[in-house]
């Protein structure tokens, strides 16, 4: 049955009581469970990375130990505006396919490789740089049986990133649902190559990269509260029950906010744009991240034009 | 007793006594956004408990499988809808649907009145 008007006043009194200024909008979703069974949540870590529950507690105690903690980087980060430039390519959409590791990695190197190259998606020759393949990374990278079911880990799509590369979309266009590794003709000349990144674990360490180099990608435990975010900063709420782990693509923080800034890949209709603002230290979102350093190959190859720098 | 109803079920209409529960078993990736959302038509069945369950050895993005739990609630009939959509997108940008028409008797053998 759809959610009544109790439920959504409900779940409203819920991110007020838990001192949350995020909005969560009218929706027909009715399945707040009554208890919380998914402490597991079917989840296997990759190598070398933390289990979803693991990575909530972390990232909680770090909260607690803020001050701490406290970077040297500047108090706000947007990719999406440095100057005036924007190095955040568009919104995407991964359907109903699992694939959500493929577009939080495509987006954080298409990210990279324009802040390398100051190419902003803005700038009079932002569209000589194609957006990345999701399909190639996923479809030809991951290989989990079922994929589409059983998701990824970024650790893994970095590697494929770094050994095979990634085609522009053109080459291998996304659609959701599990298919065969099938890229255009010639696709080995039109790759773009990682050459380095990094796994980060520590809040400073995530700041002054976001800050310095750029995007970044990050997995986090989805709520059931999170599907009615409208805008604001996300807090999880008590009453929330947890669902599946989730990665993104985070292209900014904000210190007056408390909380990083995410792209999602539902589209463009969910949260804020396609946005979402995640509070510091909230639901394992900053236990630990990946960012590309330096690129191997870039396609096309166009000269680097002068180094960028952050405000 | 309890009838267990999937996906291969859909447009199927079933019978079942007072006594037996009614469990609808979907597959469904939460992490893609999509979920399903159920509605009942009628008050022969009544919803009592709607679970998310993941997958074993899944990675990020994995997916897992909805169960909800219905129990008769009188003689009847009633319908169970389902449609696997974003609850912030319309309804008719469902990805699926799924409908099954439950016919709920008495038991043979009891004096269920």
């Amino acid at each position: 049955m759809p959610m009544t008007s109790e439920e959504h006043d409900a779940l409203w009194e819920a991110v007020r009581a838990s001192n949350a200024n995020w909005r969560p909008g009218h929706n027909t979703i009715t399945d707040l469970d009554a208890e919380d069974r998914l402490l597991r949540l079917g989840y296997d870590p990759g190598p070398g990375e933390l289990s979803l529950e693991a990575r909530q507690e972390q990232s909680a105690d770090r909260l607690m130990m803020k001050g701490v903690l406290a970077a040297a980087a500047p108090a706000k980060i947007d990719w999406r505006n440095i100057n005036g430039k924007n190095f955040v390519t568009g919104i995407k959409d991964q359907g109903s396919c699992g694939s959500c590791v493929a577009f939080g990695t495509a987006a954080t190197m298409e990210s990279r490789s324009r802040i390398i190259r100051n190419v902003p998606v803005n700038a009079a020759s932002g569209g000589t740089i194609p957006d990345l393949s999701e399909a190639h990374l996923f479809y030809c990278g991951n290989t989990l049986n079922d994929p589409c079911a059983r998701g990824w880990y970024p650790s893994a799509a970095l590697s494929f990133a770094t050994n095979t590369g990634v085609v522009p979309g053109t080459c291998f266009p996304y659609t959701p649902g599990n298919q065969a590794c099938n890229p255009c003709n010639n696709w080995q000349t039109m790759t773009t190559n990682v050459a380095t990144s990094k796994t980060l674990t520590s809040v400073p360490d995530m700041k002054t990269w976001l800050a310095e180099k750029g995007p970044l990608i990050t997995c986090f435990i989805v709520y059931s509260d999170f599907f009615a975010y409208t805008g604001g900063v996300y807090v999880q709420t008590p009453t929330a029950q947890s669902v599946a782990g989730h990665c993104v693509c985070v292209v900014g923080y904000d210190d007056a906010k408390q909380a990083w800034l995410c792209k999602n890949s539902w589209g463009t209709g969910w949260g804020e744009g396609g946005y979402v603002w995640i509070g510091y230290g909230e639901v394992g979102i900053d236990a630990m991240m990946w960012g590309v350093e330096s690129f191997a190959k870039l396609f096309p190859s166009i000269p680097r034009r002068h180094a960028v720098g952050p405000v | 007793m309890t009838l267990h109803l999937r996906e291969a079920d859909n447009g199927t209409s079933v019978r079942v006594p007072l006594s037996e529960e009614v469990v609808l078993e979907l597959e469904e990736n939460p992490t893609t956004g999509y979920r399903w959302m159920i509605e009942t038509t009628g008050d022969a069945v009544s919803e009592i408990e709607s679970n998310y369950v993941p997958s074993s050895g899944t990675a990020i993005g994995g997916g897992g499988r909805r169960s909800v739990r219905f129990i008769p609630a009188r003689r009847g009939t009633a319908e169970i809808r389902a449609a696997l959509r974003r609850s912030w997108e319309p309804p008719e940008r469902s990805l699926k649907q799924f409908a099954v028409t439950i016919h709920v008797e008495g038991d043979p053998d009891a004096d269920d009145q």
